[in-house]
């Protein structure tokens, strides 16, 4: 039996495009333990996306497994919650319904009322602790985007998710909501004991919110480097600017030009 | 320009301002005030009036051409005391709303077939390419040979008249369901069934019942042709009958009242969509 909440073993996926194949993510081996934060940074094309498709289980390897708590991946389950760079919230449904969604696919599946009642009422929690409480009656339309994207959260938090897949969520938010929303991740995953894996373009981004960050380079799709992040685990606005922070973000940033000088000539 | 505060201008004479804000009502794609708007659709409906009634009671055309309002007032008055204008009216309704969902009832099942599933889009989509050229008018002579000359042939060249497009207008709106919802639901958990039906559905509502406002347009348009058909009432029927007897009164009454129901079913329609789906208000065509 594995120790790992989540595991990679010689991950591979390959695509076929024409006669040519792209070997979007080659032999990825992780193990990742629980209540873990591993970011993935890379340039485009560097298969960190086609990661968080497998591991999500939308997508199916090519060779090699991914295990959670030892237990092999296929396809979508509710102890994998995932958030998207689009908040993707069903827009005819309010707040409290979208994030109740997985709770109701869940219900007419299997008849446990007692622990429903639960889930359920951990749901109106999780709203209350993100401050959309007031707003679980509104459309998705009315809410701004960072409030989107913490509806998002809990909805994906919602069924109690060992693991959470985050693919760029914060991408599209202005700087101060953005560092708001690192900050409550940070809070609620450690609440909850959550591992996350969290694939984020921004260097700074990763360093913040990871454990361990991952260096991944494209063609084919691989890690070049697992930086281990060695700041205390509570963290705020004052972690950027500390001297430890600033060394590891320059740590993974030249890893990342190392990649990019590497990746260009190749075209 | 038109996006510069109005404080910058606190110099500007009162008549550039009126110029200004001449030119900001032919923007593009920017609102403009609701007295306006309101101005200029009715506007548009009183000076066609007007002009209809100066051609008339002023003799510019003859009264056989061109009916005055009065006259055609009159003639209403008539067929409604001679128990003909309600009669027309009620059949003429069934006929257009029996087509109409009927091709409802055949177009949703298979437009959301075509516009999420391959294997049907492979049959549906082509094959409705093919038909959607035929000139249904065409029908007629089959339809009759097929389903006689009651009310069954009426019913049905309406229903072929709309069917077509709708399938095709209904197939495109569940094309148009995000993928991103749909991989959102997956990742939550949700079967094929589920997203069909919790999705893709949903997320396509209110297109469709916007698709269904634009066809029933459509539907009333083949009224007269479907009248054409050993018919001995209706509103169509009684259009062309009156250019046999040149009352051309008669005919403006009943072209007029098309007009005046497609506006109140539009208007309902609308009202319904903005009652149902209060999460989905943009976009709607025209």
């Amino acid at each position: 039996m594995s120790a790992f909440r989540l595991e990679a073993t010689d991950l591979t996926r390959t695509f076929e495009s024409g006669s040519q194949a792209v070997v979007a993510l080659q032999s990825m081996t992780l193990q990742v333990g629980a209540a873990q934060v591993v970011c993935l940074v890379g340039p485009s094309g560097c298969g960190k996306s086609t990661f968080l498709s497998l591991a999500a289980g939308l997508d199916e390897p090519t060779q090699g497994s991914l295990y959670i708590d030892g237990v092999a991946i296929e396809g979508p389950g509710a102890d994998r919650g995932m958030v998207f760079q689009k908040d993707c919230l069903f827009p005819w449904l309010s707040v409290r319904d979208n994030v109740r969604f997985g709770l109701g696919l869940l219900e007419t599946r299997r008849s446990h009322g007692a622990s429903m009642r639960r889930l359920r009422e951990h749901c109106d929690e999780l709203l209350d602790r993100v401050g959309l409480w007031p707003f679980r009656d509104s459309y998705p339309s009315q809410l701004s985007g960072g409030m989107r994207q913490r509806a998002g959260i809990v909805r994906a938090l919602a069924t109690r998710p060992a693991v959470l897949l985050m693919d760029e969520p914060f991408g599209a938010l202005d700087a101060q909501t953005r560092e708001d929303m690192q900050i409550l991740l940070l809070e609620l995953c450690r609440e909850q004991a959550t591992t996350v894996i969290f694939v984020t373009h921004d260097v700074e981004e990763a360093v913040f919110l990871g454990d361990r960050v991952l260096v991944m380079k494209p063609r084919p799709g691989r890690v070049v480097a697992d930086v281990a992040v060695n700041l205390p685990a509570s963290r705020d606005r004052h972690t950027k600017l500390q001297q430890d922070f600033q060394a590891i973000r320059g740590e993974v940033l030249d890893h990342l030009y190392q990649v990019m000088s590497n990746a260009e000539p190749s075209g | 320009m038109a996006a510069m505060p109005d404080n910058t201008h606190s110099t500007d004479s009162g008549r550039q301002r009126t110029q200004r804000r001449r030119a900001r009502l032919f923007a593009l794609r920017s609102p403009i005030p609701h007295s306006v708007s309101l101005s200029v659709t009715i506007g548009l409906f009183l000076s066609l009036f007007g002009l209809w009634a100066l051609a008339s009671y002023g003799e510019w055309v003859r009264p056989v051409f061109l009916p005055t309002p009065t006259g055609v007032l009159q003639r209403a008055v008539t067929l409604y005391q001679q128990e003909i204008l309600v009669r027309d009216l009620w059949i003429s309704n069934v006929r257009v709303f029996s087509g109409f969902l009927m091709a409802v009832v055949v177009a949703i099942p298979l437009g959301m077939l075509a516009g999420n599933m391959r294997i049907f889009s492979a049959a549906i989509d082509p094959f409705m390419g093919f038909l959607r050229y035929m000139p249904v008018p065409a029908f007629i002579p089959l339809l009759v040979l097929y389903a006689g000359i009651d009310e069954l042939p009426k019913i049905l060249l309406i229903f072929i008249g709309t069917v077509v497009q709708m399938t095709i207008m209904v197939g495109d709106v569940t094309r148009q369901v995000q993928a991103d919802l749909i991989r959102a639901a997956m990742v939550l958990g949700a079967n094929g069934r589920e997203i069909f039906r919790k999705v893709i559905w949903k997320g396509s509502l209110p297109g469709i019942v916007d698709t269904l406002r634009i066809n029933l347009g459509f539907a009333w348009t083949y009224l007269v042709v479907a009248e054409l058909v050993a018919a001995d009432e209706g509103m169509g029927f009684r259009i062309l009958r009156s250019q046999r007897f040149m009352q051309t009164d008669t005919i403006f009454l009943y072209i007029l009242l098309i007009g005046l129901l497609g506006i109140i079913f539009d208007f309902l329609f609308r009202r319904f969509h903005r009652w149902a789906f209060p999460w989905s208000q943009e976009g709607l065509r025209k």
